[in-house]
């Protein structure tokens, strides 16, 4: 009570500059899906999804309950695999977005499920050949003075 | 005005024909409308010319667009001639 | 900080950005940050095989690096505002 008369009150004016600012921030962008179901797609081109338990300004992120998942899309099948709490990195984060919880089943209804082990070998592979691909056609656009750079960080 | 910053050539050229070349074997031109330290650019009218590799020989594909964002880490180069 | 301040404009516009790996998401932005990361809603994609759930997706965060293109329609900037930005832009750089 006796602080009453100290404590400055910011007025109504610039308290919405203050949200006005709020809004347009990285946190702002993620705080709603606190606590919900994402997916994340890292840029090496895993998928991720899990419960969004924290973030930071730098889009760092912790997901809980993480699972792994494997599209061959192709070949029709998919895989999954329990990863249990991650720390993502923010740099290395594509896109993040809210799943509905409802829905999100509905695209593997007919996929085959394969085992772990074997959809990571093929997905090995098919990077590799991806890799190899894009370097040849690095090498010969080079020739027409393009730039086509491919790095195996960036496999998403 | 005088040019004594590489990006005063962009500035001399708003609201100008530019042509810019990106990553990715892709060229760009339309008129500029934007710009910043980072290159990136806003382009009005832009046409988007992407080469690729069809069995050893270079093909490229045109795409029109109104108006047009580009991130500047994908800019290599930028001139105002063709 | 101009292309923040341009992005803000956008916001509640129907946009379309392109990846650097060549897909492209169409949607509502509903927000920037200072490192042009962005927000939509109500997403379409033109690569469906590649990421399956995104129909499931209901908003997108993108981080700016990935970004190659965002393609707007000539009615939502008003180019003599914003050319004027970007002068007033260099200037304040250059000091």
């Amino acid at each position: 009570m006796a602080n009453d008369s100290k404590s400055k009150k910011i007025t109504e004016g610039e308290a919405d500059l203050y949200l006005d600012q709020y809004n347009f921030t990285t946190t702002a962008a993620i705080v709603g899906s606190v606590d919900r179901k994402v997916f994340v797609l890292l840029r090496d081109g895993r998928m991720l999804f899990g419960v969004l338990r924290t973030f930071d300004q730098y889009a760092n992120l912790i997901l809980q309950h993480c699972v792994e998942r494997i599209y061959l899309t192709k070949e029709n099948q998919y895989s999954e695999e329990s990863r249990g709490v991650f720390m993502i990195r923010g740099e290395n984060v594509v896109m993040l977005g809210e799943v509905d919880i409802d829905k999100e089943d509905a695209p593997l209804e007919n996929m085959e499920f394969i085992p772990w082990r074997d959809a990571q070998k093929i997905r090995e592979a098919q990077n590799e050949n991806r890799f190899k691909l894009e370097v040849k056609k690095g090498r010969e656009l080079a020739r027409y003075g393009l730039i086509h750079e491919f790095h195996k960080s960036d496999m998403y | 005005m005088s040019l004594d910053a590489p990006l005063d050539l962009l500035k001399l050229n708003l609201d100008e024909k530019i042509y810019v070349k990106l990553r990715g074997a892709r060229e760009l031109s339309g008129i500029l409308q934007a710009f910043d330290s980072h290159c990136n650019i806003v382009l009005s009218d832009a046409i988007e010319t992407k080469y690729e590799l069809v069995d050893g020989e270079l093909k490229s594909t045109e795409r029109n667009s109104e108006m047009l964002f580009v991130r500047g880490d994908s800019v290599t180069l930028i001139t105002t001639e063709e | 900080m101009l292309f923040f301040s341009f992005f803000k404009t956008l916001v509640d516009q129907e946009v379309t950005v392109e990846l650097k790996n060549d897909i492209e998401l169409k949607g509502t932005l509903k927000s920037v940050d200072q490192f042009l990361n962005l927000k939509l809603d109500n997403i379409s994609c033109n690569d469906t095989d590649k990421y399956p759930h995104l129909s499931s997706v209901r908003n997108m965060f993108i981080r700016g690096s990935t970004v190659r293109y965002v393609y707007l329609q000539k009615n939502m900037v008003d180019t003599n505002l914003l050319q004027d930005a970007a002068r007033r832009e260099a200037m304040s750089e250059k000091k």
